[in-house]
């Protein structure tokens, strides 16, 4: 019986290689731009101002700026910080879904809608549980997360109406 | 198969409204500390409020012949992250209740989730053929 060598396989080099992966949008990082330029201005000002938003919050949670506005600090309930722990990580979930649903180009306006409706329930049942909890007078927190919540949520609503009339421009041509 | 998916969606439904009717209605259940107990009450508020705008939307569209893959992916992924928050965080506030609605609802949630999500998926292929 005949043994095959796989040494002496002709393999594509490391040059090779790269030159096939280069245009595939999973290894190419410019994709997001590339596909943010296709997009409005109105898009793409969206979608900076939700980075932006991000990243503040990134680094009001860091420094511990956010702490005293939790509902955890009111209550001492564990489990407000837990919960607060996992939407964290949701929310970071989701835009690293979004950024791969704008990366492909594909399915944009879907994912938006889907982080949109899961952001509305967190703005929701967050507000509910800040009145019930915050004492008497203190309004400030509220206020702040009520405006962050509902300034997000606006910019996403922006997103995907946005997204809506590219597509539909798109279907016309 | 998909028949099946839909009627443990609707079974799993039906019995999260009607536990939560009892619940909010007759302030059995137990949590450890007041503060606690507001939380799984809002928290369940809005949950049973969830899942009845999810099933009429769900049935109005259905009805209506609209398009339902959006929907039962919003449905799917919210039903999801809710049994993580109640998995990793609130199983150590909410009570487990000694009622047999509390007990059928723990029972089909797993399978909920696996058939809302088969609903799901199959819905995007339907709608794609």
């Amino acid at each position: 019986m005949k043994k095959t060598d796989s040494s002496a396989e002709p393999r594509p080099s490391k040059e090779e290689i790269d030159a096939l992966l280069k245009d595939m949008p999973l290894f190419d990082l410019k994709s997001v731009r590339n596909t943010l330029y296709k997009r409005s201005i109105r898009f793409r000002l969206c979608w900076v101002v939700l980075m932006l938003l991000t990243l503040s919050y990134v680094m009001g949670w860091f420094s511990g700026a956010l702490l005293p506005m939790m509902a955890s600090s009111f209550t001492n309930l564990e489990a407000d910080y837990q919960l607060h722990q996992l939407r964290f990580l949701i929310g970071f979930l989701m835009i690293a879904a979004g950024t791969i649903a704008i990366n492909f180009d594909r399915n944009i306006e879907p994912v938006f809608i889907g982080i949109f409706w899961v952001q509305l329930y967190f703005h929701l049942s967050g507000t509910l549980r800040l009145v019930r909890t915050l004492p008497e007078g203190e309004t400030f927190s509220l206020t702040t997360y009520t405006v962050i919540q509902s300034t997000i949520l606006l910019l996403m609503l922006w997103l995907i109406i946005e997204e809506r009339i590219y597509q539909r421009n798109l279907y016309r041509l | 198969m998909l028949k099946v998916a839909q009627a443990i969606c609707y079974l799993f439904a039906s019995l999260v409204i009607a536990l939560f009717t009892l619940i909010l209605k007759s302030d059995t259940f137990e949590p450890r500390t007041a503060s606690a107990a507001i939380l799984s009450q809002d928290l369940s508020t809005i949950r049973v409020w969830i899942v009845v705008i999810g099933l009429s939307v769900y049935s109005w569209r259905a009805a209506s012949g609209h398009s339902l893959r959006l929907t039962l992916s919003v449905l799917t992924v919210v039903a999801w992250i809710m049994f993580f928050e109640d998995y990793l965080v609130l199983d150590k506030v909410l009570f487990v209740a000694q009622h047999p609605l509390a007990t059928a609802v723990q029972v089909t949630r797993p399978a909920f989730l696996l058939a809302v999500t088969y609903v799901a998926f199959k819905q995007w292929e339907l709608e794609d053929a």
